[in-house]
């Protein structure tokens, strides 16, 4: 393996100088190597990254499932009815078990009501909106300084070797596409999510485009594969994720010819910011736990190989 | 002895000239276009958006430009490029499933029988699509498309397909690019067909190009490799209103230019113009019969199902100061291959 050479600034001053770290060097100098033997050209450096859990923190709960329950509770007294119907009244006293006991259809009625019903420009200032005053319940920070510094730092170094950084997440593709490019450098048509069926309509003569509540794609598990062909047409060389909901991409990614770059983030350090993996209702890692190791992709261990977690610490 | 001077002077200004004109020459960006109103329009936007201290300077991230295919970047006639391949994919499909022999619309194909062929319905053409492009890996229908791309030739000219691009167009996408646009392809088409070809044509990225598209399903072969399918699910109808629904889910940005040619683009042009600051927004006309065809029905053109350019939209382009490209005015050569 070779070392990083000393006097060029480390491009991960972040990572601890472990496994994981010297894998992503490994492979970044293997595959830019004019005339390697695992030489790749530039347009087909695809890289793609999970976005919850694996770029920023996803817990107590996904960010943007708590948007879904603040603007659930915004738009309650427009809706007396809620206090009685399931699930918004779970949302409504706080109550994650009720919540939860609702289910994913619960889950996605939420998520229609509080992200459709609008045009795409009035949506996109909601959120905006809520980006600016919510506050992360345990670091009291806005959502989006909550990202990881070693996973910013990666997707940086990536881009310096000529890889296109992409976003494939279960999350909703209008919500991250607000504040990616400014905490990634990953640019709206980079950004691949979830949607839901957007209408075009004239109003007063204007065009508009129309949330309307009807699931367009779900981007998570099989979905991912199928999302990356859609939008990207080419396979990545490398994937990072850190649940489940990721084993399909770096399956997918894994089975392409030439060397390939698979890596799962492990939730490792409750002291800086949270543990958990087989048995998490966010976030489940077990499955794709097992297959990594049997696969020998890299395993990051979020309390052993990164030197900090977060930007402000 | 001053008389020397004056004539090197001369020289010197008349070698200066030269040059200059040379150079001069060599960098209009957009050497087959006549010079005119639509020519004008293109430069006149991209220097309003691109030179600093222009009130209208558009941030080089947020420079998207979006382009139709058939019948703005290359031809489309007598029938889309993509809808003759699928004809002539169907005796490999039928050789596959002999049963569909007997059955129409399929029988009709294998007639070989072309004036039946163009009294197709649309369920006949949906049908025949969902037999050609669907139920193999998207690897198998690349090497599929590919290889016939590099077989097929179109009946007028005798020539690849690919090479049937507008030079006019392949010089305003490389014209903006130049001046730091993302230019892509926002097709009626199939995207996974214009993939194959769309980096070594236009310069344009598979990422790059939105386009129509059917749903893949994940599986997994005897060994445990992944594969995708293509299904006959429609995950994406990207024609009309279908444009900007399009370039919304892929792109996430308005585009600041839209070039068109029919009414399929209309929704897109309306919607690139509807936001702020300088909006290019062009349609070419195809009035040429003699370079390469004249159909409308605007203006008078003959009327066609291919790309068909209404009386309607073209009043719509006069009223909202959209650019109406006449082909046989506003471009000097075509095909790189008829300069």
């Amino acid at each position: 393996m070779k070392k990083h050479r000393a006097n060029s600034p480390d491009p991960l001053p972040s990572w601890n100088d472990n496994a994981a770290k010297q894998a992503i060097l490994d492979f970044v100098t293997r595959v830019t190597k004019k005339g390697g033997p695992d030489f790749v050209p530039e347009a087909d450096r695809i890289a793609v990254f999970d976005n919850d859990g694996t770029l920023w923190c996803e817990q107590p709960f996904y960010f943007q499932g708590l948007f879904a329950f603040d603007r659930i509770k915004a738009l309650a007294s427009q809706h007396p009815e809620w206090n009685e119907r399931q699930p918004f009244k779970a949302v409504l006293d706080n109550d994650m078990k009720a919540l939860a006991a609702s289910g994913e259809k619960g889950l996605l009625e939420l998520v229609m009501v509080s992200h459709a019903g609008n045009t795409t420009e009035e949506f996109q200032a909601i959120v905006q909106d809520w980006l600016d005053n919510a506050k992360h319940p345990r670091f009291q920070r806005p959502f989006h300084e909550l990202v990881y510094q070693p996973m910013v730092e990666l997707l940086a170094y990536l881009r310096a070797n000529g890889f296109k950084t992409f976003i494939v997440s279960g999350g909703g593709i209008e919500f991250m596409r607000l504040w990616a490019e400014e905490a990634y450098g990953i640019p709206p048509e980079q950004v691949i999510g979830s949607s839901i069926v957007t209408k075009f309509e004239m109003r007063d003569g204007k065009p508009v485009l129309v949330r309307l509540p009807q699931l367009n794609f779900l981007d998570d598990n099989v979905g991912k594969p199928v999302a990356i062909n859609q939008h990207i047409g080419r396979r990545p060389i490398a994937a990072f994720g850190n649940s489940d909901g990721d084993l399909q991409m770096l399956q997918w990614t894994a089975a392409g010819d030439g060397l390939r770059f698979c890596l799962l983030l492990h939730h490792t350090d409750a002291a800086r910011e949270w543990a958990y993996d087989r048995d998490s209702m966010v976030g489940r890692l077990d499955t794709a736990l097992t297959e990594a190791r049997a696969r020998n992709w890299t395993v990051v261990d979020m309390e052993k190989d990164w030197k900090r977690v977060f930007s402000f610490e | 002895m001053k008389r020397t001077m004056i004539n090197r002077m001369m020289g010197a200004a008349f070698l200066f000239l030269l040059v200059f004109s040379q150079a001069y020459a060599q960098t209009d960006p957009l050497p087959s276009w006549n010079d005119g109103p639509a020519k004008k329009a293109i430069v006149e936007f991209v220097k309003t958006t691109t030179e600093k201290g222009s009130a209208k300077f558009v941030a080089s991230e947020a420079r998207i430009a979006t382009f139709d295919q058939d019948g703005t970047t290359w031809v489309e006639q007598p029938m889309y490029t993509q809808v003759i391949y699928c004809l002539e994919r169907v005796p490999a499909v039928v050789k596959a499933k002999p049963d569909l022999a007997k059955v129409e619309p399929f029988k009709t194909v294998l007639s070989g029988n072309r004036e039946a062929m163009a009294k197709f319905t649309m369920p006949d053409l949906e049908m025949i699509l969902a037999a050609t492009l669907t139920g193999m890996s998207v690897d198998e229908f690349s090497a599929e498309a590919k290889k016939w791309l590099e077989a097929a030739r179109d009946s007028r000219w005798k020539r690849p397909y690919t090479e049937l691009t507008y030079l006019p167009m392949q010089e305003v996408l490389k014209y903006l690019r130049a001046n730091g646009y993302k230019t892509y392809i926002v097709t009626g088409g199939g995207q996974d067909f214009v993939r194959v070809y769309s980096e070594r044509v236009y310069g344009i990225p598979p990422e790059q190009v939105v386009g129509s598209a059917g749903g893949t399903s994940y599986r997994y072969a005897k060994d445990g490799k992944p594969f995708l399918t293509k299904e006959p699910k429609l995950l994406l109808n990207n024609n009309n209103a279908g444009k900007p629904e399009g370039i919304h889910l892929m792109i996430g940005r308005r585009p600041y230019a839209a070039f068109g040619n029919s009414t399929g683009d209309k929704q897109m042009l309306e919607y690139t113009q509807a936001g702020d600051g300088a909006r290019l927004a062009m349609l070419v006309l195809h009035d040429d019969a003699k370079r390469e065809y004249a159909y409308g029905p605007a203006q008078g053109l003959p009327n066609t199902k291919v790309g068909t350019f209404t009386q309607a939209l073209y009043d719509e382009a006069k009223k909202k100061s959209w650019t109406v490209i006449s082909m046989k005015n506003d471009w000097k050569s075509i095909f790189s291959f008829d300069k």
